[in-house]
């Protein structure tokens, strides 16, 4: 089971892929909307998607309708993070009741993480 | 035309000399009291501030007023005789058919507004009456035209519109600029806190460690400046944007205070919380979470590491929460101070902050319809309280 990232913040990515690997998560990475779609079609055993919400190409609501139509897709959870405030209210607009607000706080963004995907190596 | 014959010049109207010939020589009291109302009406038409101006069926002009003079340039001498036309843009030709037509039906328009142009070739917004004239048999002859100058008023209705839309584009930029510098000022920020993180991690030696813990508190620190700025900047250009909906001010409360409970257990200041029943209105939950926040931090920051109590209640239809605090307190002269922005109620260095909390947090109570306040009570601390209408 793997995690999908899905942001274009190179730096933040790279953390984070940093941080969920050391927490024993198998993640892949994709830089907009778009590209985490077809991350998603190409392989199965996502158990979570970390999304953000603005992007360029295909932005986080954009990506979230194009899931919901994906039978295949739709029933992966979605943990919104955002830069942008009031995340809380982004994330309702997309359907997601988990959501966190960027600076990320690195332990409970893992435990929300954890209760979608078990780590596959110990940490 | 001559000035001696104002009412026919005027619109021929009811023509005296044509009444003359159709009847027995008038009496002289008949033909004074006519000329009374024709130097009345000439009085009036050359006095107008209006452009009174009469055609036949064909446009051809046959009187003209002096505000006529004024307003399109052309003396009467210049213009009478000639075709309407002359004062029409080339656009609006077709006006002249439509005009031409409704009085050749006998119908009148009323405060047509268009565009005619002067002698100097400049365009002139008018608002144009227009009514067919007729002879003593009933007969339409001609129109009486009155056209008023409005290029004023369309100006100012134009630099209105222009205004507006500034104005709109202005508010629009401003939520643009606020959201894309929040965006662009946290970005970054994530990117620090978690690699802080993922050094920690890796780090084994403790001074180290709480080194870079000391790093992502920091960060934190920055982030939340980040935040209330962005937030003072909202506030002040254009007042607090709320999503209300139903929600339980107790839920509220629990959930900042298991967040804040780390930072409380470690300045020694415990929260202890009484909320007897559930207390649920319709409230921007993203802002309330901001002013429980900001009441607990600061319960916690000024609390003397003495415990904090938080009473969330209801009343008729109000619900409210007081936090307890048995800290440095609040001077009687500094009660009020300490809601405005930038105001702090200690200026020692000791406490940092930019003192935007509390102001911030009485907008937003304040967008609600609500009350944020302190009671300075007997016994050492501050009591901070709020009241929002539940409805």
């Amino acid at each position: 089971m793997r995690v999908l990232v899905i942001d274009d913040d190179a730096p933040s990515v790279d953390a984070l892929r940093v941080m969920l690997e050391s927490a024993g998560h198998r993640v892949d990475c994709a830089g907009n909307g778009r590209e985490g779609l077809s991350r998603l079609r190409e392989a199965n055993g996502y158990c979570v998607i970390l999304l953000d919400v603005m992007m360029p190409v295909m932005n986080g609501y954009e990506f979230r309708e194009e899931q919901l139509k994906d039978p295949k897709l739709a029933l992966i959870p979605v943990i919104v993070v955002t830069a942008d405030g009031r995340a809380r209210e982004k994330a309702k607009q997309i359907g997601s009741d988990v959501f966190f607000q960027k600076p990320l706080a690195p332990r409970e963004l893992l435990r929300a993480i954890g209760r979608y995907c078990p780590p596959e190596s110990p940490a | 035309m001559s000035m001696d014959d104002p009412v026919q010049e005027a619109g021929e109207l009811e023509s005296p000399d044509r009444r003359r010939s159709l009847a027995s020589p008038p009496s002289p009291i008949l033909v004074s009291a006519l000329d009374d109302i024709a130097r009345r009406f000439e009085a009036i038409v050359e006095s107008s501030d209006d452009a009174i101006i009469s055609k036949a069926l064909d446009g051809t002009i046959t009187s003209w007023n002096p505000a006529a003079e004024r307003l399109f340039g052309y003396t009467a001498d210049e213009i009478v005789g000639k075709p309407i036309s002359i004062l029409m843009p080339a656009e609006r030709y077709d006006d002249m058919e439509s005009i031409l037509g409704r009085i050749r039906r006998g119908e009148r328009v009323d405060h047509y507004e268009t565009v005619r142009v002067s002698k100097t070739g400049r365009k002139i917004s008018v608002s144009l009456s227009v009514s067919p004239v007729k002879d003593a048999s009933g007969r339409i002859v001609g129109a009486a035209k009155i056209a008023r100058d409005i290029s004023g008023r369309k100006e100012a209705e134009v630099e209105r519109e222009r205004l507006l839309r500034e104005a709109q584009q202005g508010v629009q930029l401003r939520d643009i600029f606020l959201s894309v510098a929040g965006h662009e000022l946290r970005t970054p920020l994530n990117a620090l806190k978690l690699q802080l993180y993922n050094l920690e991690q890796r780090l084994t030696a403790l001074p180290e460690r709480g080194m870079v813990e000391k790093a992502q508190k920091e960060v934190d620190r920055l982030a939340a400046l980040a935040n209330r700025l962005l937030d003072v900047a909202r506030l002040a250009a254009g007042g607090f944007s709320m999503a209300p909906a139903s929600m339980d001010l107790v839920e509220l409360v629990r959930e900042v205070a298991a967040r804040m409970q780390e930072d409380a257990a470690n300045a020694g200041s415990p929260i202890r919380i009484s909320a007897p029943v559930a207390v649920v209105g319709t409230w921007d939950r993203d802002g309330l979470d901001q002013v429980v926040t900001n009441l607990l931090s600061n319960a916690i920051k000024f609390g003397r590491g003495q415990p904090i109590d938080v009473m969330v209640e209801t009343r008729s239809d109000l619900g409210g929460v007081r936090v307890r605090d048995r800290g440095i307190g609040v001077a009687p002269a500094d009660r009020e101070r300490i809601f405005e922005r930038f105001e702090r109620g200690v200026s020692d260095r000791s406490f940092a902050g930019l003192g935007l909390g509390l102001w911030i947090a009485r907008q937003i109570v304040s967008a609600h319809g609500g009350r944020l306040g302190v009671e300075i009570p007997d016994e050492p601390g501050a009591e901070f309280f709020f009241w929002l209408p539940t409805n």
